[in-house]
């Protein structure tokens, strides 16, 4: 059974979607209210807020989603300092980035050992005394913002809409000043519900109204960004989908999998077999002109239905980079946590929390990690509350 | 109302033919209601619910809810155009507390371009109306609309109906519709 820890009275209307930052115990919701809060992840503190973004977004803010450290969660970049942004996007079209301010104490002023450094650093950059910007505004989709998504790197900003186009927007991920749209991608029938990027590579997954989740990936010879999968199989909306996290407890090297989520009520998840280049491959491979070394289609199959519990639509699914496993959550109120057996490959529930968020809808869950290192399940509803679980 | 009226001459009922439990009372004056009591995620408790908040709601107590919101395009209403009908309203609760209402909505032609406003119009209604344990569940009934299924998706699409409901023209429609709700 999943634990609660702390509910937060956060939205007086619909929290809609919380985003972690990778390394910062930092997390940040959206709501119908138009505000966006950030709270410190810390259970010693008791979660405060940090600070709350309001007055930019005309309508209710559907998705927010923190960008990634520099030079990515897995190599971060120490050079410079890593100062905590996001993005949110809004029923009002458009999409703003916000960040802190370099706050005033010098990092390297003291001659402390390099782990105390680093404990000070986060200290200061999750601090509520730190300033949080509008940075930018950006606009161009013609209506409602369903989701946004930062590539791991934090270099492209993946947008989707009503309007049944996905943009990616090209940005320096030091200065986050510019924000260029380098490709429309507008191979849904309806619209798009959610995109997610591969947590260590350039490929993006979107899912649909149209009932399919497609995927994505930049040509190596022209640089253009065209779809490279179609997975067809849920049976309504295709709400929410989530990478396994290759460094996962779960995770094989040959194959790349997507769980995925839908109003027809089920969890599904589907892989994509990578053939490793052997050393003769490669060899091979580099004797070729780069416009057929590319393979550009990927071929994906659906590996499995998770056992089926969830009474109505399922909003939101998240697959733990940590331990491997899967939660979802929907309009029944259920907090579901799915575990893969080691031995038999299959599937099942480890725990079912009803009613998490008394009789209202969940529209989001998402495998969050606590300032002591701890992971948690944290979840948004229709009651405006945040609720934290542990697993 | 634009003056090209989508089905000009409607098979209407009588009024005291209309199934109900109310006693009649006299017609009361109604205002129009603010717009910005239109919230979707405050429901507010109906008169019926109370103390007792697992006090049972019935289709007829649903039914009544609807029966008096007014059609988009003539000064009749939802029960008197038999848009809404008693026998296609269901109303389940499902073991963890939750409860569900399935309505069948027959727009009055299967070509009627106002179907998806009714919907929602029925949606606005419930969502305010009922207890926030309810799943509410509104499709058009089988074979009474040549783009059905469009319309069914529409209107139980939580993220599409949110949206539309902050559209301040669509919302003044509704609220003309719910103008004459009891």
């Amino acid at each position: 059974m999943v634990k609660l820890i702390k509910s937060i009275q956060a939205h007086k209307d619909k929290a809609w979607s919380v985003s972690s930052h990778a390394n910062l115990p930092l997390l940040a919701t959206a709501s119908t209210d138009k505000t966006s809060n950030v709270y410190n992840l810390s259970k010693k503190k008791n979660f405060p807020l940090i600070t709350k973004l309001e007055d930019t977004h005309k309508r209710s803010i559907r998705t927010v989603a923190f960008k990634p450290p520099l030079g990515g969660e897995d190599t971060p970049d120490t050079e410079f300092i890593d100062l905590p942004a996001l993005a949110t996007g809004s029923f009002d079209s458009t999409v703003s980035i916000w960040g802190v301010d370099e706050p005033e104490e010098d990092f390297d002023e003291d001659d402390e050992d390099e782990q105390g450094k680093l404990d000070k650093q986060v200290q200061l950059l999750t601090s509520p005394q730190n300033e949080w910007n509008l940075m930018a505004i950006i606009e161009g989709h013609e209506n409602e913002i369903k989701a946004v998504a930062w590539n791991y790197q934090g270099n492209l900003l993946a947008t989707c809409s009503r309007d049944k186009t996905i943009w990616i927007w090209e940005t320096d991920p030091e200065t986050l000043e510019e924000f260029e749209c380098i490709s429309v991608l507008s191979e849904h029938d309806q619209d798009i519900k959610n995109v997610t990027w591969h947590p260590t590579q350039n490929l993006l997954a979107s899912s649909s109204y149209d009932d399919t989740i497609r995927l994505y990936k930049q040509d190596e010879a022209d640089d253009d960004w065209s779809s490279v999968g179609v997975l067809n199989g849920h049976e309504g909306t295709v709400w929410c989908s989530s990478f396994e996290h290759p460094k996962s407890l779960s995770a094989s090297q040959e194959k790349i999998r997507i769980v995925s989520c839908s109003d027809d009520s089920t969890v599904r998840v589907w892989c994509c077999k990578t053939k490793k280049l052997t050393e003769e491959d490669y060899e091979k491979s580099k004797a070729l002109p780069s416009s057929i070394k590319h393979s550009s289609t990927m071929t994906w199959e659906e590996e499995t239905v998770l056992p089926k519990i969830h009474e109505y639509s399922v909003y939101s699914v998240s697959w733990s980079r940590k331990t491997g496993k899967i939660v979802s959550g929907g309009s029944d109120g259920k907090i579901v946590v799915y575990k893969q057996s080691p031995d038999s490959e299959k599937w099942e529930i480890e725990s079912v929390q009803e009613l998490s968020h008394g009789v209202t809808e969940i529209n989001c869950v998402s495998w969050c990690r606590l300032d002591d290192g701890e992971e948690v399940i944290v979840s948004a509803g229709d009651d405006g509350n945040i609720n934290i679980w542990e697993p | 109302m634009s003056e090209d009226v989508i089905n000009a001459n409607p098979t209407v009922i009588d009024v005291s033919d209309l199934p109900t439990r109310l006693i009649t009372k006299p017609k009361k004056n109604e205002f129009l209601e603010d717009i910005s009591s239109l919230s979707l995620s405050e429901p507010e408790l109906s008169d019926m619910e109370t103390d007792e908040d697992n006090e049972d709601i019935d289709a007829q107590e649903i039914f009544d809810l609807l029966a008096t919101m007014s059609d988009p395009e003539h000064p009749l209403t939802l029960a008197q155009l038999a848009i809404v009908n008693l026998p296609d309203i269901h109303v389940k609760n499902i073991e963890n507390g939750l409860s569900e209402v399935l309505i069948k909505i027959t727009p009055t032609i299967t070509h009627c371009s106002l179907a998806t406003l009714i919907g929602l119009g029925i949606r606005v209604r419930l969502e305010r109306c009922l207890p926030p344990r309810f799943r509410i569940r509104i499709f058009l009934k089988e074979g009474t609309h040549q783009s059905e299924n469009q319309v069914n998706k529409q209107l139980n699409d939580k993220e599409r109906v949110a949206a539309a409901c902050e559209n301040e023209q669509l919302l003044s429609v509704i609220s003309q519709m719910l103008s004459t709700c009891k």
